[in-house]
């Protein structure tokens, strides 16, 4: 990272800290919503962890930049583990499809675009084993989600579910291009005509 | 067999659309850059907002006429209360998914309106809203507002006694319109806040309106970016295949991840964990939790009163204006909150709706270096900072009693010379900084190359 970047960075740190130290104070606790378990089967507030019972506004814009800062740093790790981990090294065999003879889909190549990359797909076991692994997992965690929906609807446990059961199928589809979807890049035209 | 029927359907449809001249649209190649893949979050977030809103909209009532609360909420049983409040009550504690999914598209609004400024300030550093794509940044702008008015109108809803207040801000805001304030108080608002046309107002516009406004615009935003096609980054080298070259400085043409099957994988990723960002932030997480604020109740204050995070800044600007600087023009009235809560932000967005046409280049298709853009940069830099503060002051009573144990009356005078004083300076550092790095543009190495060249002996950028 070069010397600018840093000084730049550090400069809007001085505002944004602030900011969101000012932010963190918009709520004082409050008491917990008392449910009368009489009028409804379904525990929403049950939960495994102690949360705030509300957020103020500025509190939630402190956390939904985090939140997305945090997606994007994972979104980056993926997609590069996707594009680079399992794949052969650059001086490996990036035969483009078109001198090779290799079985590639008929919509890639067109008057206007070419493949300039082609990498088989690995096939390793290792990547069969996560997959399965993964696949198992999404399924307990929508079956856990479905049991919840019929018997106590607790919020937490609903978040928590779905959060493992959507990050499974994302590492599942993450190992399945890794492992088992051949490397395609291709160019084409900038131009209009089609 | 069924090959043969397939087929014979895959002719049926092709005759009638065309599906043979559309298919290699599915080849179409995206740049696989890891920051591109913020406006997809944004889509999906949108995705979300819509699914999880029809899901509210079977339990919703749109209505401020009193009922009999008769739900689970142990404090209020037995109380007349707004339909709205009633109705928003036993989505959350008496609907199975109702607390979930109702927190989820809370959430999904605040990721939405979060990604497209991220989106926006990616867009705005590498330069990619130079020409050719400068209707993209506009459609793209409106989309931001839109989102902010989408998020907004539906905040109110509940009609409780915090959304309500914070609602009443909006409406004084828009009564301060001179000549036409008060026809857009009835239009937005229904009549002076609250009556019972408010609510049924700010739910259609809410539904019906602004999604149905954003989902044209993001149709419109998608269409020219496949016009147009993805910026892209600078090439570290020639692009070789067979006897095929692309030349690493050529942006006449673009390389990149087929749409299918690679790039859709891609998506279903950015689909997937944006979905399990917003399950853990709905299951973990309340976000404005109606039945510990209350019904509306128009004759009590809520302690702490201020709009959603991405308003802050125009609150900041409406806290910090001096009320003498309102003035009278014969019978027209411009009120501080008419300068501060529309002509300032009003000003803040045509800037930067104007933006491209003022950094005007030639045709370019990568992206840029920020730091080899020092005006831009400086530009954006102090932009940041100005929002920044603005949104310091917007909660100048926080700072003021729970930071700092002091008054609003100490830290205006301070957070005012900080909005006027720090965003010139930190612009003026950032510009300092990068001139030195002797880069110009920034469009693509070679470009880079020879724009340092020309700055070398007096040449500039724009």
């Amino acid at each position: 990272m070069r010397r600018n970047t840093l000084l730049i960075g550090a400069m809007i740190v001085t505002v944004l800290l602030p900011m969101w130290f000012v932010a963190l104070h918009g709520e004082p606790p409050s008491e917990e919503v008392a449910i009368d378990e009489s009028v409804t089967d379904i525990r929403p507030l049950q939960g495994f962890v102690d949360t705030p019972n509300k957020l103020s506004p500025s509190q939630v814009g402190v956390i939904v930049w985090v939140a997305l800062f945090g997606l994007i740093g994972v979104l980056t790790a993926v997609h590069r583990f996707m594009n680079d981990a399992v794949r052969p090294p650059d001086d490996a065999d990036a035969r483009p499809a078109a001198d090779g003879g290799a079985v590639t889909l008929p919509w890639l190549e067109t008057e206007r675009r070419w493949i300039v990359e082609y990498h088989d797909a690995s096939d390793a076991i290792e990547g069969l084993v996560a997959m399965g692994g993964l696949t198992v997992l999404a399924i307990v965690f929508a079956a856990l989600f479905t049991g919840e929906y019929l018997t106590l609807a607790r919020t937490q446990y609903f978040g928590l579910y779905a959060t493992g059961m959507f990050t499974s199928l994302a590492l599942s589809t993450v190992a399945y291009y890794a492992w088992f979807m051949p490397h395609i890049e291709v160019a084409e035209h900038r131009g209009h005509e089609r | 067999m069924a090959d043969s029927r397939a087929e014979r359907l895959y002719d049926w449809f092709d005759a009638r659309l065309d599906l043979e001249r559309g298919r290699t649209f599915l080849g179409k190649a995206f740049p696989a850059e890891d920051s591109f893949l913020l406006g997809e979050v944004a889509l999906f977030c949108f995705l979300f907002l819509v699914l999880s809103g029809v899901f509210l909209g079977f339990f919703y009532e749109p209505s401020t006429s009193d009922v009999e609360y008769d739900g689970s909420v142990a404090e209020y049983q037995g109380e007349e209360m707004p339909e709205a409040f009633v109705s928003v009550l036993h989505i959350t504690y008496t609907v199975p998914f109702g607390m979930f999914i109702r927190r989820l598209h809370h959430w999904a609004a605040h990721l939405f309106v979060a990604s497209i400024g991220l989106h926006m300030l990616r867009v705005f550093f590498t330069g990619a809203y130079r020409n050719p794509r400068e209707p993209n940044w506009v459609v793209g702008t409106g989309l931001a507002v839109l989102a902010m008015g989408a998020a907004y109108t539906g905040y109110a809803l509940p009609f409780d006694e915090f959304a309500a207040t914070a609602t009443s801000i909006g409406y004084n805001l828009t009564v301060s319109v001179p000549l036409v304030g008060d026809f857009l108080g009835e239009i937005v608002f229904g009549g002076q806040f609250p009556t019972s046309a408010t609510i049924p107002r700010l739910y259609f516009l809410h539904v019906l309106v602004i999604p149905s406004a954003i989902a044209v615009g993001l149709a419109v935003h998608m269409a020219i970016l496949i016009r147009q096609k993805h910026t892209e980054a600078p090439r570290d080298g020639d692009v070789e295949a067979g006897d095929r070259t692309v030349d690493r400085d050529d942006d006449g043409v673009i390389v990149g991840l087929p749409a299918v099957p690679n790039q859709t994988a891609v998506s279903a990723v950015v689909f997937f964990l944006t979905a399990a960002t917003l399950s853990a932030l709905a299951g973990l997480l309340p976000v404005h939790n109606v039945a510990e604020y209350g019904p509306n109740d128009p004759a009590a204050t809520p302690e702490l009163i201020m709009p959603d995070w991405f308003l802050m800044w125009v609150y900041g600007f409406l806290k910090l204006l001096p009320t003498w600087l309102s003035f009278s023009v014969g019978p027209i009235h411009v009120s501080t909150e008419f300068l501060g809560g529309i002509v300032l932000p009003g000003l803040v967005f045509a800037a930067i709706v104007a933006w491209p046409f003022v950094d005007r280049t030639d045709p370019v298709h990568f992206t840029a270096d920020p730091l080899a853009r020092p005006r831009q940069t400086a530009v954006g830099v102090a932009a940041v900072a100005f929002v920044m503060i603005a949104s310091i002051a917007g909660m100048n009573n926080i700072l003021a009693e729970a930071v700092l144990g002091t008054s609003t009356g100490v830290v205006n005078p301070i957070l005012t010379a900080a909005l006027v004083g720090v965003p010139p300076l930190f612009a003026g550092i950032t510009y300092l900084l990068l001139r030195g790095d002797g880069n110009g543009d920034g469009a693509d190495p070679a470009a880079n190359d020879d724009v340092a060249d020309e700055t070398a002996g007096g040449g500039s950028d724009d």
